[in-house]
């Protein structure tokens, strides 16, 4: 390829035959610069393809309006919808997004932490609560706006590092219970991915069935992130175990649309011999046949939410409250 | 709730290890030429006092940022979510980090986009894509930065291309079809220019395999598997002869595999039904859908392992286009 590099300032300055302060003035404060100054400067940027350096601004203003984001993987889509309106909102203010994938370790996302930090980026949204103390610690004194989500803190805990939004897991987990408690089961199982969000789940579901007086909850783990492929070999491995299991609760929904494929292929009726239930009410759980009972979450909301309690953190608005419950709802359709 | 006042500086890490700031300075950025003692209490003083050494100091010194920007038209689609992932672990090893930019299936979004990412002074731009607003070209030709598109194929990149030929993986679906006896087929896909590349292909290939007629069902992009659904009951509707169908991409063909299941057509008796970039539910769904597969993770594996050796200067590869290939994958569906 040819290029000859950017153009810069002076580059411009001297095409117009003005000042480099001129020039600056011109991209900063138009209406302070004479109409013909204006066109000769604007001519010049469109002939030398002149982008004016935002890292130069950025400097001057101690702004880089950047602000980075970690989830374990975009590759999961329930994270991609929450970063996409993330996304967006941020760059409504003219803020862009550096995205770190931890790959759900506790390591590779304190070491993204270290480096976002050193970037000086103007605030930061963490995906979960199970950050160690010392990263909380450092992550406070940073100085820096930094919003947790998908999750909320737990009562009596203090694993808020600034600002959340979310909803609760526990919560969550105990109201899908209830739901198929609620349509007769009283054997159910879990099948979940193995990591924080997926065992609070579990602990709301699991203590309301032990509430009720029921055998324990049969629970199956699969190692994150989840496909629509895990589901089938976890059901073989509860039904052997529990073969009088009659519900399961999966932990996504393309867990649970993979554990409708999987007994539409060993003949098992769905809800008559497996009511099954999703979680996220993903496209799929709509469309899927039957239709997937599920657990609706609010993911663009909550990358939305995130990027005003940021934005309005930046602009030093006051916010009305640092958590922010987005709720659940329990979405009844075929499958359970 | 109550936050420092101040971050911690280079300085009082300086003070409170009892050493030059320089120092410090060399125990962060040439750490082997610091005598043992003194690195190790400058860096218990760093982990005590949670200093982070400012990595855009360096940027400014060296004219890098170790920032790459990356535009795809949505994350919601699973396949750009995983060539991002890719890209994003392989730029990390390699110490960039990965800015991220959506734009919707919008060319003045996207020229918006490269501009605020050539105005941030990335390193390097991957693209979605071939078709860009010429402003765009011009710009990214100036910048003097490398330059990825993905996701099709060109003979004259901007820069470096890695990708596939759209064209030529709807003409593989169509022979596919067309082998197994379809004489009357059906496209649903997202009225955008890469589909329309693979329905270009498709076409094609099934004229030259005596396929009289394709029927085309489009829908605006992001689609999602409801537009599989409706568009397949839109086309039988319309042509009750048809007998297959491609579908542009995994998403909308499982759920036309869903509407056929809903409405009792045998797949593939009645109407074959082939997809495109083999999501994992492809092979899990009933039937197991027909698929071309791309590689959609290790293409954006190796956009970063090229860009990472363009970055540090080893131009080994002069190739400006790098064909990853595609390939048919037959299940139950078709």
């Amino acid at each position: 390829m040819s290029a000859p590099g950017n153009a810069r300032m002076s580059d411009v300055a001297r095409e117009a035959g003005v000042s480099l302060v001129t020039v600056s003035r011109a991209l900063n404060t138009p209406e302070k610069v004479s109409r013909d100054t204006l066109a000769a400067v604007r001519r010049a940027i469109d002939l030398l393809g002149y982008v004016p350096n935002l890292m130069a601004g950025s400097l001057a203003s101690n702004r880089s309006r950047i602000v980075a984001a970690i989830v374990p993987t975009i590759s999961n889509l329930v994270f991609a919808e929450t970063i996409e309106a993330l996304t967006q909102t941020l760059a409504k203010d003219g803020y862009q997004l550096l995205l770190g994938q931890s790959g759900y370790s506790k390591q590779a996302e304190a070491s993204l932490v270290d480096t976002f930090l050193g970037r000086r980026v103007d605030g930061l949204v963490l995906t979960g609560f199970s950050q160690p103390k010392a990263l909380r610690l450092k992550l406070q004194r940073a100085n820096v706006p930094v919003v947790q989500t998908w999750g909320l803190p737990g009562p009596g805990q203090t694993t808020l590092i600034d600002m959340a939004v979310g909803f609760s897991n526990v919560g969550a987990g105990r109201a899908a219970a209830r739901h198929l408690l609620a349509r007769g089961h009283r054997a159910l199982a879990f099948i979940g991915a193995d990591e924080a969000r997926s065992r609070q789940r579990l602990q709301g579901y699991r203590a309301e069935v032990l509430a009720a007086g029921l055998p324990d909850v049969e629970a199956a783990f699969v190692p994150p992130p989840v496909q629509v492929d895990a589901a089938g070999p976890c059901l073989d491995r509860v039904l052997e175990r529990r073969p009088d299991i009659t519900a399961v609760f999966c932990n996504n929904d393309l867990l649970a649309a993979g554990l409708l494929f999987a007994c539409q292929r060993h003949g098992l009726r769905v809800p008559e011999r497996l009511a099954i239930m999703g979680f996220g009410d993903l496209p799929i759980s709509r469309a899927a046949c039957p239709t997937l009972s599920t657990v609706r979450i609010r993911r663009a909301e909550m990358g939305e939410q995130a990027g005003k309690m940021l934005l309005a953190r930046l602009s030093n608005v006051a916010l009305e409250a640092t958590s922010f419950d987005l709720g659940f709802e329990i979405i009844e359709r075929t499958s359970t | 709730m109550t936050r420092a006042p101040t971050r911690v500086q280079m300085a009082d890490v300086a003070r409170e290890a009892g050493v030059a700031r320089v120092t410090v300075s060399r125990v962060i950025n040439a750490p082997d030429s610091v005598a043992p003692k003194t690195r190790d209490a400058v860096l218990a003083t760093i982990a005590r006092l949670g200093f982070v050494p400012n990595l855009n100091a360096g940027t400014l010194a060296s004219r890098r940022s170790r920032i790459v920007g990356a535009l795809v038209p949505t994350l919601s689609n699973a396949w750009f979510a995983d060539t991002m992932d890719g890209l994003s672990v392989r730029l990390a090893a390699a110490g960039y980090q990965l800015l991220l930019g959506q734009t919707r299936y919008s060319e003045t979004e996207e020229e918006r986009l490269v501009d605020a990412f050539i105005g941030r002074r990335v390193d390097a731009i991957v693209l979605t894509g071939t078709q860009h607003l010429p402003a765009v070209h011009a710009t990214l030709q100036r910048a003097g930065i490398p330059v990825i598109e993905c996701w099709d194929l060109v003979d004259a990149p901007i820069d470096t291309v890695v990708g596939f030929s759209n064209a030529d993986a709807g003409a593989a679906v169509a022979r596919h079809l067309a082998g197994r006896g379809c004489r009357n087929l059906g496209f649903i896909g997202a009225n955008e220019y890469r589909s329309a590349l693979r329905l270009q292909g498709f076409r094609e290939a099934a004229s030259a395999a005596g396929v009289q007629a394709v029927h085309t069902h489009l829908v605006t992009p992001p689609s999602g598997i409801h537009d599989g659904a409706r568009g397949l009951e839109a086309l039988v509707h319309a042509h009750p002869a048809m007998d297959g169908v491609f579908c542009s991409n995994d998403t909308l063909a499982l759920g036309a595999l869903l509407a056929a299941r809903n409405h009792g057509w045998r797949v593939p008796e009645q109407i074959a039904v082939a997809g495109f970039s083999d999501l994992p539910v492809a092979a899990a769904s009933v039937p197991a859908l027909t698929t071309i597969r791309i590689e959609s993770r290790a293409l954006g594996e190796y956009a970063g392992d090229l860009l990472a050796r363009r970055l540090r200067g080893a131009s080994d590869d002069a190739a400006r286009v790098h064909d990853m290939g595609f390939t048919l994958v037959v299940r139950d569906s078709a």
